[in-house]
């Protein structure tokens, strides 16, 4: 039971770093760039539902929250429009680090540095198999299921719909793309209001199962970032790196008994050397694709 | 033509003659009122703010009596609040910005032990007293000959969670890494290697400043079977964030210990079914009428509570600055005089006499053991 239980708390915040990956892997094929301020929208999104459920139904103000990151990562694409059309990958993730960065200032200078909790008293749990058995808080079982559910959704779409081939057609070669006549811009901005969506969606329920800080989801950008790169900008190696860079150091460190136990202080120290692992053994990725040079 | 003029040059210098008379009236009562600014390094944000809100809360209401009272010697303070965000680099700014900007010569803080050990080295060379009501640290002992605090120094709480962990044969640590609960770790350990070496730490965790995810280490922890737990996290939402996820886990059944950094008013209210039974080891409460109708009328006046800090802290708030001001003046503004004057004098306070010792923790003080029933906190015998 104490395995399946570290596997349950772990797949939980694989599947918050799943989703926030999936969105920089969307960005990155469309616009080659790593839009980090998908951090900031996360912030952003968990904010605003913090502002509205005192005035509206819990659903209605996800709803709400979901809209807003939406917009935010529409705006977003505008700001870095030019920087992508000139293919400067590099100045638009700093220009996408620096409203990562503004949009926590901002949300610590409104709300406060502090923690807040987004509900409460103790969170609802469901429990397999009684008191001794698997406990799960409802809000973990949310974000599995809707991410699994966007998951497998945006394989299917990326896979076998004429959008996704679409996005795929930008990724491997956006000049000929436009050339057949796909709407480059109108399509980079579909993905980053899905990105930002899905950021806001993955904000409130991380915040709701942990509390809320202006610093929500710095760790998780990073590790999604990570899934991004040793997945090969893959989506099947994105979610396989998702979900490695996080159960193995959490089993490393929960299963890791007596004098040389591991604090959780490890955890970053051991992505790293997983990440550093992985790059030397699979320099192009998990799951990297050789593309045939013309 | 000539007289009109001579009417019209003569209400200029009239009236001049009244603002002049008003300058030097004001001059001559400006000088005889002194301003002195006070420095308070206190965390306003982060996750240990709610404790500089309350502390605020009392230093702005306790400013006002100690104005008044020393108004016939024509003293005016003024509180300078700079945010030390309980970390010692932040606090060192602030310490800089008081010092240097603000002229101040008399602080009260650090709040947190972070920001005290941050201060401490230099406090000296500025001839800068600071008066912490609530450092506890240990390693604050000794750092400098200008730095006090008022509070318990956890060398004793340590010791006494000790001697409650000491009566298991295993047991386990989860610790939060800041200085003020990294230093308390070290006090229990050392407590328990010494004195009780039948007792085994067979799990001792740690997470990083500011977690809020403990659900794995909770299961870690539960699986490795210890017959007693010590809780060792901060106050604020790292405290209140490991209650919750703990009130997760149905099957929870180890014995739990916590000093009241883990226990604020805030925190029992998130789920007294979770802690109760849990001992706390800290500081005696302090309940006395004089104690409990002070802060009431605190609260009245400003509003919300002070659960974080508790009557104790709460009143070591009040003598923190009344005590700074008496030394102060007694001492004609001269920190060195003020600074022996602290170390070797007794004062009176809401805690009691306070008295140093040339220490830098007040002496006298004990510990006292606690426990959770039906949400409140009982003392035990």
């Amino acid at each position: 039971m104490f395995f399946l239980q570290i596997l349950i708390n772990s797949l939980v915040i694989g599947t918050q770093v799943l989703l926030l990956a999936a969105g920089l892997y969307l960005i990155y094929s469309v616009a080659r760039m790593y839009h980090i301020a998908l951090a900031g929208i996360m912030v952003s999104g968990a904010y605003s539902y913090y502002s509205l459920i005192n005035i509206l139904p819990a659903l209605v103000a996800l709803l709400f929250s979901v809209a807003f990151t939406i917009i935010m990562g529409i705006l977003s694409y505008l700001l870095l429009a030019s920087l992508i059309e000139r293919k400067q990958g590099l100045l638009a993730l700093l220009v996408s680090a620096s409203l990562w960065f503004a949009l926590k200032s901002l949300a610590a200078m409104i709300y406060g540095s502090g923690g807040k909790f987004l509900s409460e008293g103790v969170l609802s749990t469901f429990n397999l198999g009684g008191p001794a058995g698997i406990n799960i808080t409802q809000v973990g079982f949310y974000t599995l299921l809707f991410g699994s559910i966007i998951a497998i959704s945006a394989y299917f779409i990326l896979t076998f719909l004429p959008i996704g081939r679409t996005i795929r057609a930008i990724a491997q070669h956006s000049e000929c793309a436009s050339l057949v006549g796909i709407k480059e811009n109108q399509v980079r901005m579909l993905i980053f209001a899905i990105a930002g969506g899905i950021a806001g969606l993955i904000g409130v329920f991380t915040a709701m199962n942990n509390s809320l800080t202006p610093s929500l989801g710095s760790d998780l950008i990073i590790m999604a970032f990570i899934a991004v790169l040793i997945g090969g900008v893959n989506f099947k190696g994105t979610i396989l790196a998702s979900f490695l860079l996080v159960l193995i150091p959490e089993f490393i460190i929960s299963t890791n008994f007596g004098v040389s136990s591991l604090s959780s202080s490890w955890k970053m120290v051991i992505v790293f050397l997983l990440t550093l692992s992985l790059l030397i053994l699979k320099p192009k990725g998990l799951f990297s694709i050789s593309l045939r040079k013309s | 033509m000539k007289k009109l003029l001579f009417i019209l040059g003569l209400v200029p210098v009239i009236l001049l003659s009244g603002c002049a008379e008003d300058v030097v009236n004001n001059q001559a009562s400006n000088a005889q009122v002194k301003t002195v600014k006070i420095g308070v390094i206190i965390p306003l944000s982060g996750d240990a703010a709610v404790l500089g809100e309350e502390v605020k809360k009392i230093l702005d209401y306790q400013l006002v009596e100690v104005n008044k009272q020393y108004q016939s010697k024509n003293y005016n303070f003024q509180l300078v609040y700079e945010d030390g965000k309980c970390s010692g680099s932040d606090a060192v700014t602030a310490f800089q910005k008081l010092t240097d900007l603000d002229g101040v010569k008399i602080i009260l803080g650090g709040a947190c032990s972070s920001e005290s050990l941050g201060i401490a080295p230099l406090l000296e060379d500025k001839k800068v007293i600071a008066l912490s009501g609530w450092s506890s640290s240990k390693e604050i002992e000794g750092k400098s000959p200008y730095l006090f605090s008022l509070s318990n120094s956890d060398d004793g709480v340590g010791k006494g969670v000790a001697a409650e962990l000491g009566k298991y044969k295993k047991v386990a640590l989860l610790s939060e890494q800041n200085d003020y609960n990294q230093a308390m770790k070290k006090v229990v350990e050392k407590a328990l290697q010494e004195k009780y070496p039948s007792t085994t730490i067979i799990a001792n965790e740690e997470f990083p400043k500011g977690s809020t995810d403990f659900r794995n280490q909770l299961e870690k922890i539960k699986a490795a079977k210890p017959e007693v737990v010590f809780f060792n996290p901060n106050v604020g939402v790292t405290s209140e964030a490991l209650v919750k996820q703990l009130a997760e886990i149905k099957d929870w059944n180890i014995p739990k210990i916590g000093a009241k950094t883990f226990i604020t008013g805030s925190v029992l209210k998130i789920s007294p079914a979770t802690l109760e039974k849990t001992i706390v080891i800290d500081t005696p409460e302090l309940n006395t009428p004089k104690v409990v109708d002070y802060l009431a009328k605190i609260i009245a006046a400003k509003g919300g509570n002070l659960d974080t800090l508790g009557n104790y802290y709460s009143a070591t708030t009040l003598d923190a600055l009344n005590v700074l001001t008496q030394a102060f003046v007694e001492n004609n503004e001269d920190t060195v005089a003020t600074r022996q004057a602290l170390s070797s004098k007794t004062y009176q306070g809401y805690i009691g006499e306070i008295v140093f010792q040339g220490k830098t923790f007040v002496q006298g003080l004990g510990t006292a053991k606690f426990i959770i029933q039906n949400g409140q906190v009982v003392p035990l015998p």
